[in-house]
C-alpha cells in the first residue's frame, strides 16, 4: 500500500503546481538524502509537474489532487481530478522537430512524462482521472 | 521568475532566474517581445540560475528562437543547469537550439555570425 507522504488538493492554477512540485521536493529529498537519488528524484518532479499542468489545463476540474507515496521500490506520484474520461494516445512520442512547420512550440508533456517516469498508468474510477507515475529509487 | 538584461558590446543578455514554467513562460514571451520590438535581435539567454523547466517553458524558448530567426535574429541559450539541460536534451530541443556552454562562447558565436552576415 505504500506510505503517503503529501496529499494535497489545489484549485487548477499553474502557480499551484509550482507550490505542489516544491512541497513534493522537499519530501523527496528528505526520504531520499543520497546524492545518487538526486537525478531520479528530479525526474519524477518534471513527470509529475507534466501531469499536473495537464490537469490544470485540460481536465475542466475545479479541482487537482495529488498523492505523493513511498513504496518499497520507491516513489508513486498520482494525480486525481474529477470530470470525463480522459484516453491517453496509444502510442506518445516526442513532437517532430523537424516537421515542414518548423520548431513546435508545444506538445511535448505526456512524452516528457513516458520519458522521466518509469512507468506510466492511466485509469478512470469513480468519475475521475487517474494518472500514476512511478519512480523506482533504492533506498541505498 | 526575473529577467534581467544587460548589454555586452552590440549584444543582449538576458538572465533568468527561479523557475521558467507554465505560470512564467508568458512573461518570459512577453520580455523577449519587448527586445524585439526595440531591435535588440541578438540576445544570449543565460539559464544558468532556472532552477526548473517545464514543457512550457522550453516552449517558450523555442517560440523566442523562432521569432528572432523570422526576425534575422539570434538567441543563444547558455549555462543551462542539469535539470534544465536534461528537458533540452530528450527532447532533443538542444540540437536545434543555438547553445553555448558560457557567455564568452556564446558572445562568440553571436560576433561570427554577425561577421558573416548569417542568420543561426
Amino acid at each position: 500500500m505504500g506510505e503517503i507522504l503529501l496529499a494535497m488538493k489545489f484549485e487548477p492554477l499553474f502557480d499551484h503546481v509550482s507550490e505542489a512540485r516544491l512541497a513534493a521536493q522537499d519530501i523527496c529529498k528528505k526520504h531520499y538524502p543520497q546524492p545518487g537519488a538526486e537525478p531520479l528524484l528530479s525526474e519524477l518532479l518534471m513527470a509529475a509537474t507534466e501531469a499536473m499542468n495537464n490537469a490544470v489545463e485540460h481536465s475542466g476540474a475545479k479541482e487537482v489532487e495529488i498523492e505523493l507515496i513511498g513504496e518499497g521500490r520507491g516513489l508513486i506520484f498520482r494525480v486525481l481530478t474529477a470530470g470525463n474520461r480522459f484516453d491517453p494516445p496509444a502510442d506518445v512520442a516526442f513532437p517532430d522537430l523537424d516537421g515542414p512547420d518548423g520548431l513546435p512550440e508545444g506538445g511535448f508533456g505526456l512524452a516528457i512524462i513516458s520519458e522521466m517516469a518509469d512507468s506510466v498508468q492511466y485509469d478512470y474510477r469513480d468519475g475521475k482521472n487517474i494518472v500514476t507515475l512511478t519512480k523506482y529509487i533504492s533506498k541505498n | 521568475m526575473e529577467i534581467k538584461i544587460g548589454m555586452d558590446g552590440d549584444f543582449v543578455i538576458a538572465e533568468l532566474s527561479g523557475d521558467l514554467v507554465a505560470g512564467t513562460a508568458e512573461q518570459f514571451k512577453e520580455q523577449m517581445s519587448k527586445l524585439m520590438e526595440k531591435n535588440f535581435l541578438n540576445v544570449v539567454l543565460e539559464l544558468s540560475k532556472v532552477t526548473f523547466m517545464d514543457s512550457s517553458g522550453l516552449g517558450s524558448c523555442m517560440a523566442a528562437h523562432k521569432a528572432f530567426n523570422e526576425k534575422k535574429g539570434i538567441l543563444v541559450c547558455t549555462r543551462p543547469s542539469e535539470t534544465v539541460a536534461k528537458v533540452f536534451r530528450v527532447t532533443r530541443a538542444d540540437q536545434k537550439l543555438n547553445m553555448a556552454a558560457n557567455r564568452l562562447e556564446a558572445v562568440l558565436f553571436l560576433q561570427n555570425a554577425v561577421l558573416s552576415g548569417r542568420q543561426a
